[in-house]
């Protein structure tokens, strides 16, 4: 309890100091709702506090920029939920058409919505939450060139970070629990290995393309089951050791806008050691936005992206192989930037479906609230992936305020 | 355009009946569409050679019972090369509300094609395409569209000239535009010039349905280095909804030195 109560210490002190002039920061208080007690008895109500500062300071005609941002959280039932960040320590400066990021940094490649397949030079933060979009600080050294043939970027990583899981008392993780704690690593330089990407982003008109490559730790790890042999038969501890293998990933973005219309694909073949053989994944599909509908300010957007994964039933449980997913999405366009998007991801092989919501609305100048859930709804066994989440559906009511 | 083609059709009657009438409004009626072009460029040439410009900006909306919400922001802008087709860029970044802090919108206007425009939303880190025929929808909730901040290109529309008038005390033309673009909100749009300084002190807009939209009525100007007027007030007034925003400029600074690598992408995610 002790680191506990300096954590809760840090969150209670911080906002009051950061209030002076380039700090700014943000304090969520959430609240995750199950509709069932978990599968190894947890609980069903899981509350949570965090806090996100962030220290920006310019020279140089901002020539020159250091920017500071720490992340800590605070939960209430999972140990491992309870954690620290570094989401950016970054110095950036700027020459003519060109940029050196070095320090801590977090970058996104991608155009698609439901799954991010290119998406790869930073760690997921997998605890924060199950959609894979919250993010670790990668320490790099990024080389960025701007020029009328594109931007190309160039990256040297180091320093690995592992994924977070969710702990005992946490949700979302089925029968086993991954041991953080005593990962495997290919490379014998283990989170020293250095990681090398590049990237060439282009636009033509109303058509981007991106074409990236990454040679080195691969951010998912692989899974195996730790246990022991009594006499002829293996019996399981329930714990899975993450095993992190050295791969190849060439990445494709493209993306055409045309009128209404966003046409998207995301592609990418990975060297797979883990998996023994090389695999390919891609996620495509379309936004279709209609402004002003029903003569109103409402924009309504509606989402069709299909994934596929070379892998098949052998991609990793959270991985979309064969499924399409629909949704709409809501942007009212009042005062208070209320946002809502609605929609379900099907399997159409194993008749999964999850059906999710996010929203968000601000609350008068300094407050927003932000609600998400999924509904997990397994297919046939036994090739049914999500039948370890069952028990996981939820609602999530967060709100944020901002100093 | 509905409003041509009604006249066009009112030349044709006139034509069967009296040829003589038919080819005068015919001329009468090119004339004003001339005039109302000159005008245009007129005003436009008064821009030239601004090179760039950046000021802070204060957006106040409010709705009908008068409540209001604030957002502050910064805008710059880079004036475009005209010999290589290039209109100008321009780069808002919000500072509030809050939750919108560190998001910037990044504007590529042209001449003659649709603008890009790219969004980059600090909370994903992403930098996100937007559509342009999204251009009609409100900005950021307020009385404004998109198209609204969009660089006033002279080709983005046809124009005819209506008739003198004066308005709060400055002598003016009045020149009805026709947006070129058909993803634009607007079948037309009413804009009252100064005769002196072509400065643009009001813009009635009609939505694509020909009823009355918005009034936006301009004040405060300043003139600077010798020789660009910058007004500090905007006020947009949706007749449709009764809610108004008001868009209050300050600290305007002339050739500061922005170069196009302060407008690319890589910019939009380091801009604050």
């Amino acid at each position: 309890m002790n680191r506990y109560f300096r954590i809760l210490l840090l969150m209670l002190i911080f906002p009051g100091a950061v209030l002076a002039a380039e700090w700014s920061s943000e304090v969520g208080f959430e609240s995750r709702f199950f509709a069932d007690t978990g599968s190894q008895e947890q609980s069903k109500t899981h509350p949570s506090l965090w806090f996100e500062a962030e220290y920006f300071k310019d020279w140089n005609k901002g020539r020159d920029s250091f920017t500071f941002s720490p992340f800590l959280v605070y939960d209430v039932r999972d140990d491992e939920r309870t954690h620290w960040d570094i989401g950016e320590l970054v110095w950036i400066h700027v020459g003519d058409s060109w940029e050196l990021r070095t320090g801590v940094h977090t970058v996104f490649w991608g155009v698609v919505e439901t799954q991010h397949q290119v998406d790869i030079i930073n760690q997921t933060d997998l605890v924060m939450n199950v959609d894979e979009e919250d993010k670790l600080g990668q320490p790099m050294i990024n080389l960025s060139v701007d020029q009328s043939w594109g931007t190309l970027d160039l990256y040297l990583m180091s320093f690995f970070r592992d994924r977070t899981f969710p702990g005992e008392e946490g949700r979302f993780r089925g029968p086993f629990i991954v041991d953080t704690d005593n990962p495997r690593f290919e490379s014998s330089n283990e989170r020293k290995q250095i990681d090398a990407a590049i990237r060439w982003h282009q636009y033509f008109g109303d058509f981007d393309i991106a074409i990236s490559h990454f040679s080195g730790t691969d951010r998912t790890p692989s899974f195996e089951v730790q246990g022991e042999m009594v006499g002829s038969v293996f019996v399981p501890n329930g714990m899975l050791t993450p095993v992190y293998y050295v791969v190849d990933q060439t990445g494709l973005e493209l993306q055409y806008i045309y009128e209404g219309w966003a046409f998207k694909l995301e592609a990418i073949s990975n060297s797979g050691s883990g998996y023994g053989e090389r695999y390919g994944a891609q996620t495509g599909g379309f936004e279709f936005t209609q402004t002003g509908i029903f003569e109103s300010r409402i924009d309504l957007g509606w989402i069709v992206e299909y994934s596929h994964d070379s892998r098949d039933k052998q991609a990793p449980p959270r991985v979309l192989e064969h499924d399409l997913a629909i949704a709409t999405r809501w942007i009212l366009n009042d005062v208070d930037a209320t946002e809502m998007l609605v929609g379900v991801v099907a399997d159409d092989q194993t008749s999964d479906l999850v059906f999710f919501l996010e929203g968000s609305r601000r609350i008068g100048e300094y407050w927003k609230v932000f609600v998400e859930g999924r509904i997990y709804n397994a297919g046939s066994a036994p090739d049914s992936k999500l039948w370890y989440l069952e028990d996981d559906d939820f609602l999530k009511v967060e709100l944020v305020r901002y100093f | 355009m509905q409003i041509t083609r009604k006249i066009g059709f009112f030349i044709f009657a006139y034509m069967t009946c009296n040829g003589g009438i038919a080819v005068a409004a015919q001329l009468d009626l090119s004339q004003n569409q001339q005039r109302g072009l000159d005008i245009a460029l007129a005003a436009d040439h008064r821009n030239d050679g601004f090179t760039d410009t950046s000021a802070n900006l204060t957006m106040i909306l409010r709705n009908k019972r008068g409540d209001a919400s604030t957002r502050l922001l910064r805008v710059k802008t880079l004036e475009g090369i005209p010999e290589n087709e290039e209109g100008d860029k321009s780069l808002m970044i919000f500072d509030s509300p809050r939750d919108q802090k560190g998001t910037a919108l990044l504007t590529y206007s042209y001449k003659l094609k649709p603008d890009d425009q790219w969004i980059y939303l600090p909370a994903i880190k992403r930098v996100k395409r937007i559509a342009s025929r999204n251009k009609s929808g409100p900005f950021v909730g307020s009385e404004f569209a998109y198209e609204d901040f969009n660089a006033p290109e002279v080709e983005k529309y046809t124009y005819k000239y209506l008739r003198d008038e004066i308005f709060e005390k400055v002598d003016c033309y009045v020149v009805e535009r026709y947006p070129t673009d058909k993803y634009s909100g607007y079948k037309r749009q009413q804009v009252w010039l100064g005769k002196q300084e072509y400065r643009v002190w009001k813009v009635v807009s009609y939505d694509r349905k020909n009823s009355l939209l918005k009034t936006l009525t301009v004040s405060g100007y300043t003139l600077y280095v010798e020789k660009y007027w910058r007004a500090r007030s905007q006020v947009m007034v949706n007749h449709q909804t009764g809610k108004s925003t008001e868009l209050e400029f300050t600290d305007f600074e002339f050739r500061t030195g922005l170069k196009k690598a302060d407008f690319g992408i890589n910019s939009l995610k380091r801009a604050r």
